[in-house]
């Protein structure tokens, strides 16, 4: 039974838990190697399964505690330095390089943004805007309260529209 | 927290099949039933798994030079100074010829280590401490072990427990 | 898109009062031509939304995941703990004999011992912590008492040189000491 609950319903989930680990260490190689531990460690336990409320959210917080941990472990720094797999990842729709140009402009803004917001607010940010969970399974899956979630989310989207109705330097003719 | 599978076998076995280090003779000639007891036992296939499933070189090499790792504690006031003055019957009697390593006697606990030497690659420790008066913890260790080896031996496999993270939810702040 | 409807339900978004069905629009609606010259500035944010949503684990991760969990070995637990009973006596102690008896007939009669193995390291690994972390205090507290004590030989202020020259000849100044 908890084989086929492991591949029923926790092995789909595996992309949202990359991108939440790769949201806190920002490199892909990382990023799969933590989701890598934390299924095999809960593959491990499995006979403790009965005894976790919820299995998903459990996971959703090993993979952040775990990446969390990595960050201060390894000392990875890459707040300022994107993945250059990511950038080049989105470059579909550039009709021209000078559209690429643009982007790539426009990344780095939204880059500087989130970096400026709190941790929780990032977590939260991750989880409600990519993978548009709602405050009940946010706040499991972050061992936080739902009013907790509320407020981090506010305040995150409120940042973010200060932070970009304010940058005056960019040709805003061009996008 | 886990389920415990309980074996009364324990009591079933003549002593004779046990080994000769300090707990197991411990547990089969002192532990009573009125008295339960935790048991722990890392032997040398367990031993075996851990070296695979850590990282560190280090830790690694220092895990493959131990045989086993066994454990009795109790945390029963009436019981915990019951057993350790038992324990100290037992060292007098079986262990007599152990090196009292160290031995400190304050007013909120006691320890005591005590070591022998069985060849250049082989050393076993055994340690009985009390604490507060209400927590009695033997400890008996067997491999190529000493003073460095047991503190480098604590220091990573602290590291590697903080660094594998998932089981330590209840000590997040964030 | 009525631009009205887009700037109410932007104000929502901000407000945190959208479903994500209607931040899907917004997202769609950011992503397309006719942005508004006022709002050009939160394209970046929606465009973002779009790239991580799309992002994923290389191909053949999950494979890679059910290959190395066919390959995990299974482990009998066997824990040892002197009773304090969960499980109905009898049923335990039938399987007790059973095990026991099993593990009679494997005894080596040279060295009998008892083997047992745990369902996985991490727990081990728990365990092991502790004891060489208690083994390692133990030792530390015995330091702290040494120095403790060479500290209060210390504060004595004793006349070491003094004490070493004391010979009947040449008898020492005896300095009072006190204590």
């Amino acid at each position: 039974m908890s084989n086929d609950k492991f591949h029923r319903i926790i092995l789909p989930l595996s992309n949202q838990f990359y991108r939440l680990a790769l949201s806190i260490v920002k490199e892909q190689t990382e990023a799969e190697d933590i989701v890598q531990d934390v299924l095999l460690k809960l593959w491990n336990k499995r006979n403790e399964w009965d005894t976790i409320e919820n299995l998903e959210a459990y996971c959703f917080r090993s993979i952040k505690n775990l990446a969390l941990d990595r960050l201060v472990s390894d000392a990875i720094k890459k707040t300022d330095s994107i993945d250059a797999e990511i950038e080049s990842r989105t470059f579909v729709d550039t009709h021209s390089p000078y559209q690429e140009i643009v982007q790539q402009e426009q990344r780095s803004i939204i880059y500087q943004c989130i970096e400026k917001l709190t941790e929780n607010q990032k977590l939260v940010f991750q989880l409600r805007e990519i993978e548009g969970m709602n405050y009940k399974e946010i706040s499991q899956s972050l061992g936080i309260t739902e009013d907790l979630v509320k407020v981090s989310l506010f305040r995150a989207r409120r940042k973010m529209r200060e932070l970009l109705s304010n940058f005056e330097n960019f040709d805003k003719n061009e996008w | 927290m886990k389920k415990s599978l309980l074996i009364i076998f324990v009591l079933l076995i003549s002593s004779s099949l046990f080994a000769d280090d300090f707990v197991s003779q411990f547990i089969d000639t002192y532990v009573e039933e009125k008295r339960p007891v935790n048991n722990v036992n890392i032997g040398k296939t367990m031993l075996k798994k851990m070296v695979e499933d850590v990282e560190d070189a280090e830790l690694k090499t220092l895990l493959k030079e131990l045989n086993h790792i066994r454990m009795v504690i109790t945390e029963n006031r009436k019981d915990a100074k019951y057993y350790f003055k038992k324990a100290n019957e037992l060292v007098d009697k079986e262990f007599s010829d152990y090196e009292k390593m160290l031995s400190v006697d304050e007013r909120k606990s006691k320890v005591e280590v005590l070591f022998k030497e069985i060849d250049k690659d082989n050393q076993n420790i055994i340690l009985i401490a009390l604490d507060n008066d209400r927590k009695l913890t033997i400890i008996s260790v067997s491999g190529k072990v000493d003073f460095n080896s047991i503190s480098k031996l604590s220091d990573l496999l602290n590291e590697e427990i903080f660094s594998s993270g998932t089981n330590n939810e209840h000590n997040r702040e964030r | 898109m009525n631009g009205e409807y887009i700037h109410t339900l932007l104000n929502k978004y901000w407000g945190c009062q959208t479903s994500p069905s209607e931040e899907k629009e917004l997202q769609d609606f950011f992503l397309g031509e006719n942005v508004p010259n006022d709002l050009k500035c939160y394209i970046p944010l929606f465009r973002y939304r779009d790239e991580q949503q799309s992002l994923s684990l290389s191909p053949g991760f999950e494979e890679k995941i059910r290959k190395q969990i066919k390959k995990s070995p299974q482990y009998i637990t066997i824990r040892i703990f002197a009773p304090l009973l969960r499980i109905a006596a009898s049923v335990a102690l039938i399987v007790a004999l059973g095990i026991s008896l099993f593990l009679i007939s494997k005894q080596d009669a040279s060295k009998p011992y008892l083997t047992e193995t745990y369902n996985d390291s991490e727990a081990a690994m728990h365990q092991a912590a502790f004891a060489f972390e208690k083994l390692s205090r133990a030792f530390e507290i015995s330091e702290s008492v040494y120095i403790k004590t060479f500290q209060e030989i210390d504060k004595l202020n004793l006349d070491w040189p003094g004490m070493d020259s004391i010979n009947i000849e040449k008898p020492a100044p005896r300095k009072k000491i006190d204590l």
